[in-house]
This record gives structure tokens, sequence and C-alpha cells, in this order.
């Protein structure tokens, strides 16, 4: 975890860095009336210090040894599993509009199902097929979501 | 309208069929949500806010109320008998409520958590009715440096009873103020920290950013390992507790509802704060505080009555200050502002049609949820078991549907999904998320009120001090972070000076 408090630290800092040079080139103007860049420059002073004092709270004193000894990803984590769904949730948000709700939602579920926790095939297809059924119907029927039709099917 | 009238005219409204439909429909959802871990109700809420759009305001904020303080019903049944909460304020429920079940006595357990929390609940109404009137005339007072000063408590209040490091809690809540900032700046028309992107002129929206801290974030962490959960073997039988049963809870659900609703009325506190103060304190009063987290009645009657008794006591800032104390407050906030409805004093005098009818509306929800959590308690059981295999593919596509239906904008989407990996990061990292989620809500009103207070002043920072509310604020507000401070490097200081 102390290495990850001193990661995390940095970036804060360069956070509050940045916003505070943003905030000065918004103008800060008076106390009387203070500018669009006031308030930001507030918050990114405060942030700075209180990075300042993780990353001392992280190398000051022998807390740090206990810190350092508590893992936050173990062995065990599943990562493939975390970065297959984020992969099939960026590609879900690239084509959903090109190829519609229906189609695009279908394969989603169905490679959730079946690749991210194994499934049998006919679950896999049967539950997908009932989940963009009834979540259509619900949301694109009964609440009048607007759900994407898909740009590609304009052409046929 | 004397108090009789407007209670009169406010189950007027809270019994018409449509309310009442989207009452039973948000404690349905409350339960639900509550029983299946994965997803809290701020996720479900803000999922079902757009849906909310195209009603009219009283049965939306019904069905979104319901969502919160079903929630709190529905999370003991998993504590109780899976000893996995279903929501955060049911946590400290597993510690006596799973034991008890381990006992043989899972029936007694999850009716006197249905009973604690139906008493609790029904009790903090009559709490929310008496205070919030009474509140509202206090609040006309109020002029920006008060409304700055009672925001700046609430954001202190939620980082001092943050669980983990203080500093962290604190990193977070300006990060949130930061997130705020974001778009045109209302008073002068600067683009603030847009980078270019028109989308995020008008700000970042709410809902994508909590269905990505808490929806998302919450499956990605729940991929990481398999989750295997064990039922217990025994029947639920005898629902309905025995008389010394009775007796030894009946004071742990009073002591409960009393704690429970000013820990929810004051800012930055809520349902999860009050189920654990409310387990101490049960422990504190206790003649055998040893035998607390073996299995002892008392130890779940109390912290189920007082997460109750919070959830419904979070509405009182949130009519008549117009602040919202917690995330899912912060939502519904969220969601009259949508529906043109401006929470604050003037709420219950300009709406009383929808402030009574909600309040009405939580005496029938109440009934409902009793009915829903004991005679139909085998249906949850049910749910429970719908494998998490099965649960985190709908859970994602909730979360997707809610954000793309805000703006029916791909970009909400990637937004949450930023948040998402934000949120999981955050949570690995050990941040937690609602500091930043109330910062953001309360940033701006926080930043309006504190410019015009300047040039009210003449640009002078005695204006919050000035004024009595106000002063008493500011200075609570710092007492809180100093002592918090103190605390917090106390708890350290052994390991500093080893």
């Amino acid at each position: 975890m102390r290495k990850y408090n001193l990661i995390s630290g940095v970036i804060w800092l360069i956070l509050a860095i940045f916003l505070c040079l943003e905030s000065l080139r918004l103008g800060i103007g008076k106390f009387q009336f203070p500018d669009a860049g006031f308030f930001p420059l507030l918050t990114a002073i405060f942030m700075g210090l209180f990075s300042v004092f993780l990353l001392l709270e992280a190398t000051i004193g022998n807390n740090q040894k206990k810190e350092a000894k508590i893992a936050v990803w173990s062995a065990e984590t599943r990562w493939k599993k975390i970065i297959l769904t984020l992969l099939a949730l960026v590609i879900y948000s690239i084509v959903l509009e090109k190829i519609g709700y229906l189609l695009s939602t279908f394969v989603l579920m169905l490679f959730l199902f079946k690749t991210i926790e194994p499934q049998k095939w006919s679950v896999a297809v049967l539950g997908a097929i009932i989940t963009v059924l009834l979540s259509y119907l619900v949301f694109n029927v009964w609440l009048k979501t607007q759900f994407p039709v898909g740009e590609l099917w304009e052409y046929f | 309208m004397g108090i009789f009238e407007n209670i009169l005219h406010g189950f007027q409204v809270g019994l018409e069929p449509i309310n009442l439909l989207f009452c039973f429909i948000g404690a349905l959802i409350g339960t639900l949500v509550g029983v299946l871990p994965g997803i809290g109700p701020a996720a479900a809420i803000a999922l079902l806010l757009p849906a909310t759009f195209k009603l009219s305001p009283t049965p939306a904020i019904i069905m979104l109320a319901g969502i919160y303080y079903g929630a709190a019903y529905g999370g003991s049944t998993t504590s109780i008998l899976i000893n996995i909460p279903g929501e955060a304020s049911s946590v400290v429920t597993c510690l006596d409520g799973h034991k008890m079940a381990l006992k043989g006595k899972a029936g007694p357990a999850l009716g006197i958590s249905a009973i604690g929390s139906f008493i609790a609940g029904t009790l903090a109404v009559i709490g929310l009715m008496i205070a919030s009137p009474t509140l509202a005339k206090v609040a006309l007072k109020f002029g920006p440096p008060e409304y700055f000063s009672v925001m700046l408590v609430g954001l202190t209040i939620l980082t001092y009873l943050a669980r983990g490091s203080l500093i962290k809690a604190l990193i977070m809540g300006l990060f949130g103020l930061f997130l705020s900032q974001i778009g045109i700046d209302s008073i002068t028309g600067k683009f603030r920290f847009t980078f270019g992107v028109m989308r995020l002129s008008d700000g970042i929206d709410l809902v994508p950013m909590v269905m990505g801290l808490f929806g998302i974030s919450e499956v990605l962490l729940n991929l990481e390992k398999e989750i295997k959960i064990e039922f217990i073997k025994t029947k639920i039988k005898d629902l309905f507790p025995n008389l010394d049963e009775w007796k030894r809870s009946l004071k742990a659900i009073i002591r409960g509802t009393i704690l429970g609703f000013f820990l929810g009325v004051l800012p930055g506190g809520g349902a999860i704060i009050a189920s654990f103060a409310s387990y101490g304190l049960e422990k504190r009063v206790s003649r055998y505080p040893e035998k607390f987290g073996t299995g002892v009645i008392e130890g779940v009657a109390g912290p189920e009555s007082a997460n109750n008794a919070a959830s419904v006591g979070a509405f009182v800032p949130l009519l008549t200050l117009g602040i919202p104390s917690n995330v899912v407050m912060a939502l519904i906030f969220g969601a009259l502002l949508i529906h043109g409805i401006q929470p604050g004093p003037f709420l219950i005098s300009e709406h009383p049609k929808l402030f009574w009818g909600v309040i009405s509306s939580m005496y029938i929800g109440n009934i409902m949820l009793l009915i829903l959590n004991l005679p139909m308690i085998w249906i949850w059981v049910q749910v429970m078991r719908v494998p998490y295999k099965i649960l985190f593919p709908l859970i994602l596509l909730f979360c997707l549907i809610g954000s793309y239906s805000i703006n029916n904008s791909i970009f909400d989407i990637i937004l949450m999904l930023f948040f998402g990996i934000l949120g999981y990061l955050f949570r690995k990292l050990e941040y937690e998320p609602a500091p930043l989620v109330l910062a953001f809500v309360l940033g701006k009103l926080m930043e309006k009120a504190f410019r015009q207070s300047l040039s009210m002043s003449g640009g002078s920072f005695s204006i919050f001090f000035d004024r009595p509310i106000s002063a008493i604020c500011i200075v609570a507000a710092l007492i809180l972070l100093i002592t918090s401070f103190i605390f917090y490097y106390k708890k350290r200081k052994p390991s500093l000076l080893e």
C-alpha cells in the first residue's frame, strides 16, 4: 500500500499544481468580485497541501513498514476477466450507435455470459436474448428511452 | 393549514393509485437492490433517474425515496442468511444476525430486523414531519454565508466519519469540488477545465459518475475473485420473535431509532454510520457486552432500526435546507432539480402536495416493506440464490442504459467507464468515493454561496464570522477538522514512534 500511497500522492500533487496554474490563467479577480479561477485556486491549494501530507505520511515514520505489507492486488486477482470486461464495454460504446442497441447488446451479453464467467451455450444465448428483449421492452417501449437503431442498417 | 390537515392532504396524495403503484415499485426495487450484492441504492436510483423524467414529480420522488429506505430493509436479509451484507448499512448486522442464523434463529433475526425497521421507519417519518417545517422556517433566515458554512460542515463531517485515511477522504472531497468546477462558470461565462471538449461545457453529469463509481467499480471488484456463497441449511421459521426476544429488542429499537434519526439529519451522516453507532451503543449499555458478536438479538434490532431511521432522517436537510447529506440524497436532489423543483426552505410552502405526499408515502411504503420482507421472505431467499455470474452482466447493462439514457449520448457511457475505472482504483487504494460525490454535488452551490458572500461583504471574509449561524458552523467545521487530525495522528502515533 505504501508504494501506491506514494504514487497517488505524487499524482494528486501534480494535479494540484496543474489546477493552480490553470486557475491563475483563468483569473482570480479580487476578493470583492472573485473571478472564475478563485475557487478552483483555493481547491488546488488545499489539494496540494493534503497531497504533501499524504506523501509525508507514506515516507516519514515506521508506519510505512506496516503499510508496505498490505497487498493491494493479490496473486489470485483475475486480471484477465477485469480487462476483458472493460474492453468489451469500450467496444460496446464504440459500436452501439453504428450497429444499434439490439445487436450490440446481444453480442455484449453473450460475451459476458459465455466468456467472463463461462456458462453453457444454451444458457448464454437464452440469457442474452431474454436480457436484450426485456430491456428493450422496458426502456425503449415502456419508458420511451430512445435506443440507437444503428447507422449501418440505413444502407440496407 | 395545520399539521393534521397537511397529513390528511398527504395521505390523499399518497393513496392515489399512481402514487401507490410507484411507492410499491420503489419498495420492491429497494428490497431487491438490498438483497442483491453488487448494486446499491445509489446505483439503482441513478439508473432509474432518467426513467422518472416522464413522470410527474410526486410519483417520481416517491419511487426514488422508496428505493432508498427499501434497500435498508433488504440489506439485512443477506447479512443474516449468507453473512454478506447486501448494503453497506447492513454490514454490522452480519456480526450477530448471521450468528443467530447459525444457531437456528434465522427467523427471529429476520423478523426483528423487519419489525425494528418498520417501527424505526414509521417513528422517523413522524420526526421528519415535525422537524422539517420548523427547520424550513429557520432556513428562511439563511443567506449565502449560512449556506456556505452549513455545506462546509456537511463535507467536514463526511470526511470526519471516513472509515479509512482522513487525508485521503479530504483529497477525495477536494477532487469532487474540482470536478464540480468543470464547465462554464455561471457568473463569468468562462470555460473552466473543459480542455476544448464541448460536451464538458455543461459540466459532468451526476448519473454517469455515480454509475461508474458505485456500479461498474463494484462489478470489477467482484470479478477479481470467485464469489462463493454458502447458505445456511436450517429452515427459516418463527419469524415473529418470542416475548423474551421482544423485551430485549424493544429498547434497542427505540434507542436505534432516536440515534439513527439524528445521525441521518446531520449533513454527512447517514445509514452506515447510524448502524455502526447503534451497535456500539447497544454493546455499551448491555449487561452482557462480551456476548455481542455471538448472536445477540439487540445487535440486530438496534442497527437495523438505526439505519432505517437514518434513511428517513436524511430527507430533513434536503427538503428544508436544500442540502443533500449523502450520495443518495444528492441524486434525489438532482431529480428534484430536473423536475423544476428547487429543494430548500420554500419547498414545503410552494410544493405541499409533493412534500406531504412523499411523507405519507413513507408510512405506506413501510407497511408495504413489512409485508414484502416478512410473509414474502421466501421470495428474497430465492432471489439471493441467483448466481453472480448471471447477475453481473445485468448490472453492467443497467449501468450502460442508465448512463446513455440521460442525454442519449455515447459520451456519458465513456464518462461512466472512466469513473468506473477510477472508482475501482480508488477502492483498491482505500479512497472512499462518498466524499467525492457529495463534494461534487455541493461544489457548485458552495462556490456560488462563497462568491456571493464575498460580494456582499465587499471582499471581507469576516462575513462568515459576523453572522451567528455561519460563525457557529465555521467554528464547528474547524473543531471537527482539528480534532479529527488529532485523533487520526494519535491513532498512528505508536507506529510513528517505533
